[in-house]
């Protein structure tokens, strides 16, 4: 897509993005040669809002948050083409020693797993306060008091307490909040959720995203939140943007979106999803599975798996387009697909 | 429901424990009862759920079923034989009957396994199921029969994805024409639309081979769709239990009702109206579990009898039991949604 039709679409917004990814693609290196495992993805992230990026494992999700980041794998990751604009700067073309500055005070991330990402042989309270050591030259007794309150924000109980315990005497819920404190401990303009509750219980599911949502009002956090959970997603963002195979596939205002999918990727993700509410005897998955990201098909990536698909869809890759107000997608015939709901 | 007279699996009172080991000596200084008096029954045919979240013993239940945890106490009578009570020699020729598929496909596959060496081993362990100069055909009617290609029956488990993966692990677990199939989590890896993929795969087969699942899940979305019957399990004991339809539309321990209500729904907007309820907390320690009813440090109708009286499983209604002093069915937990144009 043009920088143009991405300026287009700007316009009528007149509150400035806090983050704006422009046709951004990340290519890893491999033994057969460079993979592009992101390619030209168009996204902005205003103050407060939720966005949620939606995909199935290998869709590049992940990815696209590393990249945001500056934690791509090195050597073999790096980001192909595109910027990442962050308070008017692009982070892309940004030295090393400068994006430290920013991770952990502007950009924060909390990882799907909270045990592996936790130290095992420090304390928590210590590692809460790492980032306070680094960023902040504060004095030790201040740290301290800074990282319990921390702590109580996140509804740990005990937290003078459990300040000097180790991560394993946590439960699985209770590491996922230190993460957090982690993360909010500078309190930064966005924060990256990677699969945050994946590896919890639906109860513990539900007291954690309560949190975050809270801590996102009272400091008007942008979030950026990954899943593959359409439930989640559902409940918890503003707009959505669907991943496929390295590509944004849809994107829209997330009532929108699941209301009236104009993607048959989308309208298939839906389909599959056995519900809570009524019980049917039959579900109708997406034929197939998906394609290997060492040999992407040519053309629409989901064309081998579409229902609707028909030769144009074999050659010519659809860009994202708008097809209604603030919603977009990457289908030749997304007319049919609205059609058909 | 038409059911067959005498279930295929009954278990009764069953109790597992594991020692908690301590000192320089590692002496048993305690014990953590894993499972505690879970009883059961699984019928031809049908599919029974087994839910709760991770730490509560479902896992646990399952491996003693089979016999990869010791039982304490209780009975596990599968086709009228108590499994607990037999010798190594006489489980192995059970075991053949009950068969395991495991969450994580990659990892129950040996990497330097073709799939047709995969699929046949369970035949070097039982000669008599198969003959051996009809492997070839026998694996590549199962490989059909899972929906794999034949042809790749030479490839690699690392040359599959995750679905096809869990593919063979079907395909093997049916190699020996069990008669209960164990799924512990055994599509909660996998992505939704391979997920529903395979759950229409087990549906299939079930009905083709009349096969008994004991299905395993956290997922109450997957339970719904899939069991005929549902076991609520909390630290080590099954809470509530009855039909799919009484467990989604009636639950009336207020561990389900919570369980239920906090699962999100994809569509929030139309709810017209749901209770929710947020436990507080996590689940305690199963070393150390709370006296009297094991749920009532996070249940929000608690009172002074619960600390005192373990409540038993009472029936409410035909098939449909629940362990609380103050059980009463709440439909207000799953959502009521508007009706929809769609």
């Amino acid at each position: 897509m043009g920088v143009d039709q991405v300026l287009d679409r700007r316009q009528p917004n007149t509150i400035e993005p806090l983050l704006e990814v422009r046709d951004l693609s990340v290519a890893f290196r491999s033994k057969t040669g460079n993979v592009t495992v992101v390619k030209d993805v168009n996204f902005s992230l205003q103050p407060s809002e939720t966005l949620a990026i939606l995909g199935e494992s290998g869709s590049g999700k992940s990815t696209v948050a590393l990249a945001l980041m500056g934690l791509l794998p090195k050597p073999n990751g790096r980001i192909s083409g595109g910027s990442i604009y962050f308070q008017g700067k692009d982070l892309v073309r940004l030295g090393e020693s400068e994006r430290r500055k920013l991770r952990g005070s502007q950009m924060s991330m909390i990882f799907q797993d909270p045990l592996s990402a936790l130290n095992p042989v420090y304390t928590v309270g210590y590692q809460i306060g790492e980032v306070l050591r680094i960023h902040r030259r504060m004095s030790r007794d201040k740290i301290k008091n800074a990282v319990i309150e921390l702590m109580e924000q996140v509804h740990i109980p005990d937290a003078r307490k459990r300040y000097n315990n180790y991560p394993h005497q946590f439960s699985g819920g209770m590491q996922q909040r230190i993460m957090i404190a982690m993360a909010l401990a500078l309190e930064p303009k966005v924060l990256i959720a990677d699969e945050p509750t994946t590896a919890l219980d639906v109860t513990v599911q539900a007291q954690i995203m309560y949190l975050l949502k809270e801590l996102q009002k009272t400091k008007k956090m942008g979030l950026i939140l990954i899943s593959h959970d359409l439930g989640v997603v559902a409940n918890h963002a503003d707009r959505i943007a669907v991943m496929y195979a390295g590509h944004m596939v849809e994107t829209g205002k997330v009532e929108d979106v699941f209301r009236n999918p104009a993607h048959p990727y989308t309208v298939g993700l839906m389909e599959s999803l056995p519900t809570l509410h009524k019980h049917s005897t039959r579900l109708s998955p997406i034929k197939g599975s998906p394609p290997n990201i060492l040999t992407p098909p040519k053309g629409c990536a989901f064309h081998p798996r579409c229902p609707i698909a028909k030769d144009r869809c074999k050659d010519d890759t659809p860009l994202l387009n708008k097809v209604a107000e603030g919603r977009d997608s990457a289908c030749h015939f997304y007319e049919e697909v609205l059609d058909n709901d | 429901m038409t059911r067959a007279e005498k279930p295929i699996l009954d278990v009764v009172n069953l109790v597992t424990s594991f020692p908690i080991k301590g000192g320089i000596l590692k002496r048993k200084v305690g014990e953590v009862q894993a499972v505690s008096k879970v009883s059961f029954k699984i019928y031809q045919g049908e599919t029974l759920g087994l839910v709760g979240e991770s730490g509560c013993g479902k896992s646990t239940v399952a491996r003693t079923i089979v016999g990869l945890e010791k039982s304490e106490s209780g009975h596990i009578y599968f086709n009228g034989l108590d499994l607990t009570k037999l010798s190594n020699r006489r489980m192995r020729k059970v075991r053949k009957d009950i068969q395991f598929i495991f969450q994580d496909p990659f990892a129950s596959l040996h990497p330097k396994m073709t799939v047709k060496e995969l699929i046949q081993e369970p035949w070097e362990v039982h000669p008599e199921v198969v003959d051996r100069s009809d492997w070839d055909k026998e694996v590549m009617r199962l490989m059909e029969m899972v929906g794999l290609n034949p042809a790749s029956r030479y490839n690699y488990a690392h040359q599959f994805s995750g679905g096809q993966c869990q593919r063979i692990c079907i395909a093997r677990a049916l190699a020996l024409r069990p008669k209960l199939i164990i799924c512990d989590e055994a599509v909660s890896a996998l992505d939704v639309s391979i997920q529903a993929q395979i759950l229409n795969l087990l549906q299939d087969l079930q009905k083709e081979l009349g096969l008994a699942y004991l299905f395993i899940s956290h997922d109450l979305s997957v339970v719904r769709h899939i069991c005929d019957r549902i076991c609520v399990m909390y630290l080590g004991k099954i809470v509530e239990f009855g039909d799919r339809d009484q467990i989604f539309h009636s639950p009336s321990h207020p561990y389900t009702q919570a369980l239920l209500s906090a699962v999100p729904v994809p569509e929030p907007w139309n709810i017209v109206e749901r209770k929710e309820f947020i436990l507080e907390g996590d689940i305690p320690s199963p070393a150390n579990p709370p006296s009297g009813c094991r749920f009532r440090t996070r249940c929000w109708k608690a009172q002074e009898i619960c600390k005192l009286e373990d409540p038993p499983l009472n029936e409410q209604e035909e098939g449909h039991a629940s362990a609380c002093h103050f059980a009463e069915a709440d439909k207000g937990v799953i959502p009521k949604f508007k009706e929809t144009v769609k």
